[in-house]
């Protein structure tokens, strides 16, 4: 499955860039997850958790850089995972560039996704995970200009790392019901969209 | 004494359905309404993976969790040699796997519990160590050089192949298309769909080990079926084996065979000493139980320039999952696929099937159709649409012309049916007449004129019923002949006992309006009881439209195997020659005495009170009916749509639908049917589809995903009749429980496909979404 996300950021791209690649600093801000071990620069290991609704899956796996440009400020990670509780598995390739944002100081992050899903979370309707995966990036890009302008507006050594420590520790299950529901109601909202027609989509 | 009674109820009223009293009122008694003393539930844990080695089960957290009682998995089905179980086809299928996964969605494990949520919870605790397999979602990936090989554990299977199987007359076909004038051909997909009942599949296994009775309450459309199968299966003597089907909330083929869950629950109660009851979710259903259709086809017609059919070829890729479970007459690989010939007088027909194993859901059924005659009718129907267009005639036109005349039946098929009795014309006419044709097909070009998309469709079916005759078909051995057993008591009021087992269909009240028209007893007066094998006669059940060919055959013949008792009663009371009695429901009279006469009722208290000497008290008998042939009910839709270009959207504008089912018991009960199955018909052309990702996962695992027809997107339908009695069925019908599910598919898609073809559009595989309908339209260049 393909899925497309972008978002800006209120910072300059080269900045952008080297936080992106710290993935200590960030692993707290990816909702749900957890950075278990760091192999060495370009492997990982960790756990997501995501819940929808009643349905709680929990993913250990590893992280890869299968390709990174600096200059192009492209990076291609690499992940897979099996559920804990025997209830599938998943493959992930993330394919993530830095853009110009509308204005000089802003950066636009872009993110292509193709996922393969096994088991549980393959059969939750497809309809719904773009829009959970929406809300995740979103949840994503808060925590991180949150996090870059705390470790702005502190000293600059130090702070980045209080910055993370602030962020929670122990990774809950990420969205619960109301990551469930959230995207039920984007996913009920397109289809009266697609029943009542155009006129009231703009609305 | 002569009753100037109202009218007996009987053949051709619309009588109010007698089971609907309690359904309305919500009193209906459905497996999860029972509630055992003691009793235990089962949930079932299932394979995320399409394909995966299971290298280890670890159950100690699951046991642990207070109100479990057991965790059963496939080493202990092994130890009471049921891990594995016959399918009605002939092969194997894994109880709960042992050695590997196979589809998505298998059973793996149960968990018993004294609480089903507890239990559902527990399923969660169980961890399962796999190691994942390459995986083959499709017939062609089947046959792939280097395609893992998916059923291992047979002995002699090399490769996913199950079997190659042909029918009818190669050479002549083959010198029918060498005479030519014109070839057409078709390649298509009749997809995977579901039968989707309301009501899912469950059970309650009561084995009671002090007296080694075994009660199972089970959602089965054929309970004696079941009861062989179990006692042949689970080794129980076959007397202490009682199935017992309540109400069934539709079952539509889904609940013919035997499911995992039955067996696993049965062999928990056995070893438990409890009742164990499971309820199967909405999932589960989806998933794991008997799909319908997936069928790859190639078809080829030869015609003459002028339009006359020559033959017809065919060769079909069966897609059967995991494993071969199709529910099917044993002497047929590929079912009734026969009919392919359809309404028309071809003289050659040849038809090859090859069927494979896949990582997908296993257990294909006849999802309300005769095992693949929708696959067949939708084939043939499609076929001559655009022979029609090739030769540049009106589709109705073509098949006019190559009809079965009237007048040729009994016909000989080139498959080798007899077609028992049809008047296609009569049926043609009277849908073309009725949706306005001529006109229709003057405003299309106006419309098209003006860059519109409208279509006509249409779709002339024949259907093969009623299986079936005792020496062309069985299950598994069992002949496919019915039984019924009446008993009429003193005050005149009688108990019917069927074989059959409604889901849906009114039995209670056609089978009773049956009785009413051979005995002169209202249907009000007659209880029908079905469903429970300790209380009525053996028979194979009710699915494939077979009910009325055989139970309805069987209840007319006993009443009047009863009549000719009875006859001897009136003559005793009437003090004349039973000669000289006559019957004219409800009365017996006299030969030219009409004055003297006595009731139907007057005799049945007579049978027990006031029988002359000699006699043996009572008025009750049973028949078990052995179907001379099959029948064959046809009929004409027509359905007229409006596409949009730019969307690919389409919407019906009119649907005609002229059914010719021969005789009709309850035209309301036989029109219901129809509405249902030209429902069931357009969910199948429009939306409904089972499929898989390249991971093995099942896309349509709930209904979010998997669309059926609600009344918002249903189209009217308008009905039409015509009436041809089967010359060989006691009272000339002919069953239509799936003539609308069969037939009506090809007419939907054909409108569309006639709406698109001046833009090239050749094909599109149904589901005919708006996204294929619009991917089609631009590939062609529209």
């Amino acid at each position: 499955m393909q899925i497309q996300n972008e978002f800006i950021v209120a910072q300059p791209a080269e900045p952008l860039w080297a936080y992106l690649l710290d993935v200590e600093r960030i692993a707290p801000c990816m909702p749900g997850a957890e950075l278990t071990e760091t192999v060495d620069a370009e492997n990982w290991k960790g756990k997501v958790n995501v819940a929808f609704g009643p349905v709680k899956l929990s993913f250990a796996g590893t992280v890869t850089v299968a390709e990174r440009d600096d200059v192009a400020h492209r990076i291609k990670l690499v992940a897979k995972g099996m559920e804990a509780k025997g209830k599938g598995a998943a493959t992930a390739s993330v394919t993530s560039w830095l853009e110009p944002g509308p204005d000089a100081s802003q950066t636009l992050v872009k993110m292509d996704a193709d996922i393969t899903l096994t088991g549980a979370a393959a059969q939750l309707s497809r309809g719904l995970l773009p829009e959970i995966s929406k809300k995740l990036t979103q949840q994503f890009a808060d925590c991180l200009q949150e996090s870059m302008t705390a470790a702005e507006a502190g000293a600059p050594e130090g702070a980045a790392a209080e910055a993370t420590a602030a962020a929670p520790a122990a990774p809950q299950h990420v969205g619960g019901i109301s990551l469930g529901l959230a995207a039920l109601w984007a996913a009920v909202k397109n289809f009266f969209r697609r029943v009542f027609g155009r006129k009231d989509a703009e609305t | 004494m002569a009753t100037e009674a109202e009218e007996i109820r009987g053949i051709g009223h619309s009588v109010k359905r007698k089971e609907d009293d309690r359904f309305i009122r919500g009193r209906g008694n459905y497996i999860d309404d029972i509630r055992l003393p003691g009793m235990l539930y089962q949930a079932i844990l299932r394979s995320p993976f399409a394909h995966a080695k299971i290298n280890g089960i670890d159950a100690s957290r699951a046991q642990a969790v207070p109100g479990v009682i057991a965790i059963v998995t496939g080493d202990l089905m092994a130890q009471h040699n049921l891990a594995w179980m016959p399918t009605m086809s002939g092969d194997t299928q894994a109880v709960l796997a042992t050695d590997k996964v196979r589809f998505q969605g298998q059973e793996v494990a149960a968990v018993i519990a004294n609480d089903p949520y507890v239990a559902k919870d527990a399923l969660e605790l169980i961890d399962v160590d796999y190691d994942p397999l390459d995986v083959v979602v499709s017939p062609q990936g089947a046959m792939a050089d280097g395609a893992p090989l998916i059923r291992d554990e047979k002995e002699g299977q090399e490769d996913n192949h199950i079997y190659h199987w042909e029918s009818g007359d190669k050479d002549a076909t083959d010198r029918a298309f060498a005479d030519a004038d014109v070839v057409v051909s078709l390649d298509t997909h009749y997809p995977r769909s579901h039968p989707s009942p309301l009501e899912t599949c469950g059970c309650i296994a009561d084995v009671d080990g002090a007296t080694g009775q075994a009660t199972i309450y089970m959602t089965s459309q054929a309970p004696h079926a079941i009861r062989t199968v179990f006692a042949l299966v689970a080794g129980l003597p076959e007397e202490n084996i009682r199935i017992v089907s309540p109400d069934i909330g539709g079952g539509f083929g889904n609940k013919v065979p035997v499911y995992p869950g039955y067996v696993v629950a049965t062999a928990a109660s056995l070893l438990l000493g409890h009742p164990v009851k499971w309820i199967e979710e909405r999932t589960e259903n989806l998933i794991s139980t008997g799909f319908a259709r997936d069928f790859h086809m190639h078809g080829e017609m030869a015609l003459t320039k002028d339009g006359t059919m020559l033959g017809l070829r065919t060769s079909l890729l069966a897609d059967e999952g995991a494993f071969h479970a199709d529910a099917q007459p044993s002497k047929f690989k590929v079912g009734l696929f026969h009919i392919v010939t359809g309404s028309y007088d071809l003289p050659a027909a040849h038809v090859s099937a090859d069927g494979y194993y896949t990582n997908k859901a296993p257990g294909g059924v006849a999802y309300r159709c005769s095992f693949r005659v929708t696959e067949a009718s939708y084939m043939i129907e499609r076929l001559v649409q655009n022979a029609a267009y090739e030769l540049g005639m009106d589709p109705a036109d073509l098949r006019k012309k190559n009809f079965i005349e009237e007048d040729q039946f009994p016909y000989e098929s080139a498959t080798g049916f007899v077609y028992d009795s049809g008047n296609y014309h009569a049926a043609m006419d009277q849908a073309l007449e009725r949706i306005g044709y001529a006109e229709l097909r003057e405003e299309q070009k106006q419309q098209r004129a003006d860059g519109k998309l409208w279509g006509i469709g249409l779709a002339s079916f024949t259907e093969v019923v009623g299986a079936g005759p005792h020496k062309d078909y069985d299950i598994l051995g069992l002949k496919m002949n019915d039984g019924a057993e009446l008993r009429i008591h003193p005050t005149g009021k009688a108990i019917l006992k069927i074989s059959s087992k409604t889901q849906g269909q009114g039995h209670e009240t056609t089978f009773a309006q049956i009785v009413a028209e051979e005995l002169g007893i209202q249907p009000e007066d007659i209880k029908v009881q079905h469903g429970d094998t300790d209380n009525t006669p053996y028979g194979l059940g009710t699915y494939a439209s077979r009910s009325t060919p055989t139970v309805g055959a069987a209840t007319a013949m006993v009443s009047r195997r009863i009549l000719e008792k009875a006859r001897k009663l009136a003559a005793h009371l009437l003090e004349v020659d039973e000669s000289d009695v006559e019957f004219n429901r409800p009365n017996f009279t006299v030969k030219g005495a009409p004055d003297k006469a006595v009731t139907i009722q007057d005799v049945a208290f007579a049978a027990y009170t006031n029988f002359p000497d000699g006699m043996e008290a009572g008025l009750e008998g049973s028949y078990y009916y052995d179907p001379p042939n099959l029948t064959f009910p046809f009929g004409t839709y027509a359905v007229a749509v409006q596409v949009d270009p730019e969307t690919g959207e389409w919407k019906v504008q009119r649907v005609v639908a002229v059914d010719d089912c021969g005789v009709r018991i309850n035209p309301m009960i036989v029109e219901g049917q129809i509405q249902g199955g030209l429902t069931e018909g357009f969910g199948t052309a429009a939306m409904e589809l089972i499929t898989f990702d390249e991971a093995g996962n099942c896309i349509g695992a709930n209904f979010l995903d998997y669309l059926l027809p609600t009344a918002w997107e249903t189209p009217r339908f308008e009905l039409g009749e015509t009436v041809t009695p089967s010359p060989h069925h006691p009272i000339g019908a002919k069953g239509v429980g799936e003539s609308a599910t069969v037939g009506s598919p090809a007419a939907f898609v054909n409108a569309v496909i006639d709406a698109v073809w001046p833009l090239g559009v050749r094909n599109i595989d149904m589901p005919l979404t708006s996204a294929k309908v619009w991917e089609a339209i631009q590939a062609a260049g529209g």
